[in-house]
């Protein structure tokens, strides 16, 4: 439904996107993920309108939508800090654009009263939005955006400045809320576990390019590059230091891998305790131990590679000293 | 904390409705040494040569302070409201148009200057001599000498000829209710049309108005802003200013030229005579340097310092005019002239009076 | 309570010696003479209908005239606020120049304008008669106002915008809002609170007009000019006082509208920093471009008038002869005031008013905003009302009031710089106050939380955030100072001309070399002024270019 194609921007000689691809299916919420300064903003604001792409093509079912002006693009826009206009009272920010689309007053009130119930603000009409707290505004603007149905709705960071408990619980509501209502969505953050809560496909974006397009699922099992596994926290990360028969040398040991491999990641998640004569066993020491609750986390020593593994609660877990020996059930190769 | 402060504004409010000054002790006790500062009250048009108040102090051992306050009216009406706490020692700058307000007002001592003697008679208006005659001024037309030539006019030479046609436009006069050469003006024309009969002042002043006269508020705009010698837009060759005004134009001049750019209609019965009187405010604590100073005023040194800074005539005849008031300036033979107490009697019923036949 | 809120006494004992005690004094000697009230001034005004024919005058003027500089200034401060383009700084500096100049000299300024324009006209379209007859005209009166006042708008306006959040007009936009619909339903109410605060400034300043209107009015008159007349020239202090009182009456109603309207706004201003940018493409050049062109016409003109003027007296040709006599005294003139002597004594006054304005402005703001109490909320009105207060009557009132000691302040020198600072405190108050009300209550506190005290948390975050709004009162208060005011005010001393005296006394006298001299030292007094704000700007750059 929404295409980008290679699209690049530079600002004061800095290029901030590099040629950026993505296509988002109708229906879908599609997030891009990435550090703060990664560019994801500045995309989002391209495909608003708001800013102009040096480059490239933004095409809304097929049609570049380039030359279309900022207000003629149907599109909702949820701002970080939600924009909520000072001198309009709730219902005022909410129905604003319904006015601008010059709805008949009574089908406006009806929309107006239709998407304050759903995201539970009915008995907010009259009041000032400085008023509310954290969470009324987010739900202020997010029924703001909605209510002129749009083609295609973008949240920059919105929840970015909400605490993290109601964070976890709004961005569950969020996803019920969008999915209910069936609209295409683009959803900017930095936050890997917002991501994986709310998107159905995410874009991660590294210093101006998109690094892997897949499902939180896929992205998490199989990071395409050492910036992905990286950025969701994954450790056990292998640089690729020579090539022995095809197989990948690096300071855990010589595994198997395709050719552009820059990098092994032993994935945590797949890292197990066995008997040391077990085939591609890796003998190690255990150099820390950290109780989390529902799970231990070791450290262990393999020759000069710490790796990382988890074990469950109720196991028996080998103490700080001991020898172990680890398998790797999933070596992923990172490219770059 | 706002208690407080509403305590404060409160008790401000109510020492600002005490009264505002106590009397303070007019007399200073006769066996203090004289003070050795003097102050001297006048206008923003006063002016003087360093050199000649140098020799002041070092005659007398009095050092002289200057405040200007203001135009004549102003300086007049601070002086009156401070007379309790008098803003200084001598007052110099009020003229027989305001002369009456001041004596009305009390705020003179009366002195009798050794030198009045020498001053002629016309300049004496106070018989108490509760103020002193010090310059004179001739409020004349002035006219732009090239234009005239030019377009072969003749200069009028009574007030009655400024209401003919061929000096339609020509005309440019201050407000007399905001402007001294324009109230002199004004009573110069109360002079010649009088009050009553069948034409008036106020029918020649309609008259005026029918002849496209422009009025501006001060001498200023009306002398550089309109008449035809520095003005380029809607240039007027007639303006009302002073008898003194064609040799300042030569000795402020780039090049000094031969002869004046302008002239003033020195013709009897045009010109309004303002003399500027100085005198001792009640509640002086040095009288006899305030004394002293009125001398000085009246000596030949200060008279004829007086032409070249503030383009006015000396009382004293044995002053000696400068070479530029000897060459350029015509002194009127028969100015006009009106009682002050009548001026001070009638002066705000005649400005109502032009106002609302000029100005509305 | 903290005791750096004491500070707040400052002000408020500043106004109450300065202005209500004055003020006070001299209502009392003017309505009770004897210990009998004269209050036939009150009845005058109802008997006699020309005193409501001239307040009636001076509410419409003044109206019309705030009018018409907001909505000619309102594209400069949009442009200002959101565009960088070259020369903008000197643009920004040299439209508060009209601030500083003389009335009489403006007066001639726009003469010479009108001079150039109908001989243009004239020739270009073969006329024999000039066309543009505006001398003594409600439409000359209304142009001047607007010159004067344009900066005022653009500065206090265009602050407020620049470091307004931009992201409201694109939420509007994404939202459909385009055109004429962005400026009715989001930028002008976003504005309002300097809408409003720019409107009362001019409001006050074209409702108490006196110079402009004495000299371009003709038969126009303000009740500012009648207060004059009726205490100078007739001496009727019941009548004057009665006329100052309907005048501050009229002030203190129109505040008390205004601060019912200002109902506070939380309003979303979170960067400091400029979102201005350059002008991407044609259109937004062609904006730009209209916009000086706009400028140049309204402010420029005139004082390009003024320069060719200057330049060209006494008929000549070109010359520079005025300048270059400037620093000579070529007549043994006593009157001769070396021009570096007039700047040093206006820059020392000015510098002097600028420094006490923006402290007691600063505080006066911070106190004004507090929720300390409702009641503080009276007191807005009382800062406006030296402005609002008639000159004649307030230098009266010193004259009167401040004659003992310990304040015997009538004849001293210091008096030029309180005075000053009395009619620039608005300035800077209208200034400050809505940024201040504007600052996110959290950021000086998450600074507390990390340890700063009081004064640091000032420092270090409020005041770069202020800052902006500090440099535009600043600008005026220095202006204020730097220009005519207090001419007809105070009592002064030849000992300490400033150029404004030595332009009035240059200007009382004939002769081409006085009126030359005059233009010059108008020429060089902008010039000052335009070398010090581009100074003031820069010292804010340095102070603050960190943030």
């Amino acid at each position: 439904m929404l295409t980008l194609q290679n699209v690049r921007r530079t600002f004061d000689s800095q290029p901030v996107l590099r040629g950026v691809d993505l296509s988002i299916a109708r229906g879908q919420i599609a997030c891009l993920l990435g550090p703060s300064g990664c560019g994801k903003t500045t995309l989002l604001r391209i495909i608003a309108g708001l800013e102009g792409a040096d480059s490239g093509d933004v095409l809304l079912d097929g049609d570049s939508v380039m030359r279309v002006p900022v207000h003629a693009r149907d599109f909702g826009l949820m701002f970080q800090d939600f924009a909520l206009f000072p001198h309009l009272n709730v219902a005022d920010n909410v129905a604003f654009g319904l006015r601008m689309h010059g709805l008949p007053r009574a089908q406006q009130a009806a929309r107006l009263h239709e998407v304050l119930a759903l995201v539970g603000l009915s008995d907010f009409e009259a009041r000032d939005v400085s008023s509310l707290s954290g969470g009324e505004r987010q739900r202020v603007a997010l029924a703001r955006s909605l209510a002129p149905n749009p083609r295609l709705l973008m949240l920059d960071e919105p929840l970015g400045s909400l605490d993290a408990a109601l964070r976890e619980r709004l961005v569950v509501e969020l996803r019920a809320i969008i999915k209910h209502v069936g609209l295409t969505a683009l959803y900017v953050t930095h936050d890997q576990r917002e991501a994986f809560a709310i998107a159905d496909v995410i874009a991660v974006m590294n210093a101006g390019r998109i690094e892997q397009v897949a499902s939180a699922e896929d992205l998490y099992r199989r990071p395409a590059t050492t910036f992905v596994a990286r950025f969701l926290g994954l450790r056990n990360i292998f640089p690729v230091i020579g090539w022995r028969d095809g197989a990948a040398i690096t300071s855990a040991g010589v595994f198997p891998a395709p050719q552009e491999t820059q990098a092994l990641l032993l994935h945590p998640d797949d890292l197990r305790l066995t008997a040391p004569e077990t085939p591609g066993a890796l003998p190690a020491t255990i150099v820390e131990r950290v109780f989390l609750g529902d799970s231990y986390r070791c450290l262990a020593l393999h020759n000069e590679a710490l790796l990382m593994f988890k074990l469950p609660a109720h196991s028996a877990p080998p103490a700080v000293g001991a020898a172990v020996a680890l398998l790797p059930t999933r070596i992923v190769p990172l490219a770059s | 904390m706002v208690p407080k402060l509403y305590f404060l504004l409160l008790t401000l409010a109510l020492a600002a409705c005490a009264p505002a000054a106590a009397p303070t002790a007019a007399t200073t006790p006769a066996a203090s040494p004289a003070p050795t500062t003097l102050t001297l009250v006048t206008h923003d048009s006063f002016a003087l040569s360093e050199a000649v108040l140098a020799q002041f102090s070092a005659d007398t051992g009095i050092s002289v302070e200057v405040l200007r306050s203001g135009d004549a009216g102003s300086m007049l009406n601070q002086s009156i409201l401070s007379r309790q706490n008098p803003l200084g020692d001598v007052l110099f700058g009020i003229d027989n148009t305001f002369l009456g307000r001041a004596l009305e007002n009390e705020l003179f001592v009366p002195y009798e200057s050794p030198l009045l003697a020498d001053i002629p008679a016309q300049f004496r208006l106070d018989s108490e001599n509760r103020v002193t005659p010090i310059d004179y001024g001739d409020v004349c037309l002035n006219y732009d000498v090239a234009y005239f030539a030019a377009n072969s006019l003749p200069v009028p030479d009574q007030l009655l000829d400024l209401t003919d046609q061929a000096y339609r436009g020509l005309l440019v006069v201050q407000n007399p209710a905001t402007s001294s050469p324009g109230l002199a003006f004004l009573l110069a024309t109360i002079a010649v049309f009088g009050t009553e009969g069948d034409y008036t002042y106020l029918d020649f002043w309609r008259d005026l108005v029918v002849n496209q006269v422009r009025v501006v508020d001060g001498w200023e705009l009306a002398y550089y802003g309109f008449f035809s010698i520095h003005a380029e837009s809607d240039p007027r060759p007639l303006v009302v200013s002073y008898a003194s005004s064609p040799p300042a134009e030569v000795y402020f001049a780039e090049t000094p030229p031969q002869t004046a750019p302008t002239a003033a209609i020195v013709a009897a019965n045009t010109c309004f005579r303002q003399i500027e009187f100085a005198g001792i405010l009640q509640g002086t604590d040095n009288l006899s340097g305030a004394q002293r100073f009125i001398d000085f005023m009246l000596s030949v040194p200060f008279q004829e310092d007086l032409p070249l800074n503030m383009f006015v005539f000396p009382v004293n005849p044995a002053a000696a005019l400068p070479e530029v008031f000897t060459l350029y300036a015509a002194v009127p033979e028969s100015p006009l002239a009106l009682d002050s107490a009548a001026i001070n009697a009638n002066r705000d019923a005649w400005i109502s009076a032009w106002t609302d036949a000029v100005l509305r | 309570m903290p005791f750096y809120r004491l500070l707040w006494l400052l002000p408020l004992a500043f106004l109450a010696v300065f202005f209500l005690y004055p003020l006070l004094t001299i209502l009392d000697v003017s309505l009770r003479q004897d210990g009998v009230w004269q209050l036939q001034g009150f009845a005058a005004l109802f008997t006699q209908p020309h005193f409501r024919e001239t307040l009636w005058f001076t509410l419409w003027q003044a109206a019309l005239s705030t009018f018409l500089t907001l909505l000619l200034a309102l594209p400069g401060a949009y442009l200002f606020a959101r565009y960088d383009f070259p020369g903008k700084r000197l643009l920004a500096a040299l439209a508060v120049l009209p601030f500083v100049l003389p009335t009489v000299v403006t007066a001639v300024a726009f003469l010479s304008l009108l001079s150039v324009l109908n001989n243009a006209l004239m020739s270009l379209l073969g006329l024999s008669q000039p066309p543009l007859r505006l001398e003594g005209t409600l439409a000359l009166i209304l142009l001047v106002h607007v010159f004067y006042n344009y900066a005022v708008a653009l500065r206090i306006i265009g602050g407020f915008w620049a470091n307004q959040n931009a992201r409201l007009e694109e939420a509007a936009r994404v939202l459909g809002c385009r055109g004429w619909r962005l400026w009715w339903e989001i930028r002008l109410p976003l504005l309002r609170p300097a809408l409003w605060a720019a409107a009362l400034l001019i409001f006050v300043f074209t409702f108490t007009s006196f110079g402009v209107v004495l000299i371009l009015g003709g038969r126009y008159s303000t009740l500012e000019v009648e207060i004059y007349r009726q205490a100078v020239v007739f001496f009727d202090l019941p009548v004057a006082a009665a006329l100052a009182l309907v005048q501050i009456a009229v002030m203190l109603a129109l505040m008390l509208i205004y601060t019912r309207l200002q109902r506070r706004m939380a309003l979303d201003m979170q960067s400091v920093r400029s979102v201005a940018r350059r002008p991407a493409h044609a259109r937004q050049w062609l904006l730009v471009g209209g916009n000086i062109a706009l400028m140049t016409a309204l402010l420029f003109a005139p004082l390009l008038a003024l320069l060719l003027r200057a330049f060209t007296v006494g008929g000549e040709g070109f010359t520079l002869y005025y300048f270059l006599t400037l620093g000579e005294n070529l007549r043994r003139s006593p009157l001769f005031v070396p021009p570096a002597v007039a700047i040093g004594n206006s820059l020392f006054f000015a510098i002097i008013t600028t420094l006490l304005a923006l402290l007691l402005g600063t505080l006066t703001a911070y106190l004004l905003a507090s929720k300390a109490s409702r009641l503080l909320r009276w007191l807005d009105p009382l800062f406006m009302l030296p402005l609002a207060t008639s000159a004649v009557t307030l230098g009266f009132g010193f004259i009167v009031a401040l004659d003992e000691p310990p304040l015997n302040l009538r004849t001293s020198i210091a008096l030029i710089p309180l005075a000053h600072t009395l009619v620039a405190l608005p300035f800077v108050v209208r200034s400050v106050l809505p940024a201040l009300r504007a600052l996110p209550p959290s950021l000086p506190e998450a600074a507390q939380v990390l340890g700063a005290p009081p004064f640091r948390v000032w420092r270090l975050i409020e005041l770069p955030l202020i800052s902006r709004a500090l440099l535009v009162g600043a600008t005026f208060a220095f202006t204020v100072s730097m220009g005519e005011f207090g001419a007809a005010l105070l009592i002064t001393r030849p000992e300490m001309p400033t150029i404004p005296v030595v332009i009035f006394r240059l200007l009382g006298q004939p002769g081409t070399a006085n009126y030359g001299q005059a233009l010059a030292l108008s020429v060089l007094l902008m010039l000052v002024c335009a070398v010090s704000f581009i100074l003031i700007e820069r010292l804010r750059d340095a102070g603050t270019g960190a943030f």
